[in-house]
């Protein structure tokens, strides 16, 4: 298990990648952006990527706004 | 009614929109469509992972351009920041720099726009920069490649219109790539004004979005823009200190 925090929030997660815990969140890959530990991870590289005790990351989508 | 290019694309429509404060998300598809608006604003913001909702993109139909804003952003490294990971969204590379430290009247950092601009500009993004309503600030960003600079009217959301009428004005006559006024539109008459100074395009989100009808009020808006920009192409008549009859003077009857 690894303490990550994601979106500002420590979370325990036992994903091994970031692919994993997108599918896992059943997140629509097509409509997020990621970032992992201040680097911008492309879609391709997600399953690459592992998650690791320590990491952040930051999950984001447009929403309205001026 | 002469095209308006900015970032080589061309728009037919000069009212631009944006996406902040709708009611219903379902209103928008409805109000580009009223409206005809070819460019709308979103933000960025963490996805909330305990509740998904629909996403703001279901809402925008393909053809509409997409302006993310850098909002949130406090200097021009967190606007970067943001527009870097905006485009990674690959809704193509125009951004709207908002750069904002001033809780109060949320008045742009008109020097940390530059700095953000410079720097964007050179990753091959088309920067459509929100500034405060100056010369100087508006000839910077000219200088570091912006593809249009957004003047003020007057506060964010404060439906003030252009109490900046003269600085925008004096930007307009000196500023050569499009100059958009954006934020504190808050009425179809003040948008009107806005095109009939000869501003290139206005954006208008809270007045339109904050209506009962957003449906309507953006019809309305669009029908503003398009007649002041009928009148400033077409020459306004000339403001006069004294009368000047509409009526011939001669021929009248003889009253005697």
């Amino acid at each position: 298990m690894k303490k990550v925090k994601i979106n500002g929030t420590y979370i325990t997660v036992k994903h091994d990648t970031i692919s994993d815990y997108i599918t896992h969140k059943n997140l629509d890959a097509n409509k997020i952006i990621v970032e992992h530990n201040s680097n911008i991870i492309k879609e391709k590289f997600w399953s690459k990527t592992p998650i690791q005790d320590g990491d952040k990351l930051e999950i984001l989508n447009f929403v309205g706004g001026g | 009614m002469k095209e308006l290019k900015i970032g080589g694309k061309i728009f037919t429509n000069r009212l631009f929109t944006g996406t902040g404060k709708f009611s219903s998300k379902k209103l928008i598809p409805k109000m580009l469509k009223s409206s005809g608006s070819e460019m709308i604003t979103v933000a960025l913001r963490r996805v909330d992972l305990n509740a998904q909702e629909e996403n703001i993109l279901e809402y925008i139909p393909k053809n509409i351009t997409l302006l993310p804003n850098t909002s949130g952003a406090r200097n021009h490294k967190e606007a970067i920041r943001i527009a870097r990971l905006a485009r990674e969204a690959g809704c193509g590379n125009f951004i709207k720099i908002e750069v904002i430290n001033d809780m109060k009247y949320l008045f742009p950092d008109n020097s940390e726009t530059i700095k953000a601009t410079e720097i964007l500009v050179k990753e091959g993004f088309n920067v459509l920069p929100y500034i405060g309503p100056d010369l100087i600030t508006a000839k910077k960003l000219v200088d570091v490649g912006a593809s249009a600079v957004m003047p003020l009217g007057s506060p964010i959301g404060s439906n003030r219109g252009l109490e900046s009428q003269n600085m925008l004005e004096i930007i307009i006559e000196n500023i050569d790539i499009p100059v958009i006024i954006d934020a504190g539109i808050g009425k179809p008459s003040q948008a009107a004004k806005a095109m009939e100074i000869g501003a290139d395009a206005v954006l208008v989100n809270t007045a339109i979005a904050t209506s009962d009808n957003p449906i309507i009020m953006g019809k309305a808006f669009s029908m503003a823009v398009k007649a002041g920009r009928l009148a400033y192409e077409t020459k306004l008549g000339e403001e006069k200190k004294y009368a000047s009859a509409s009526s011939p003077l001669n021929g009248i009857i003889d009253f005697e």
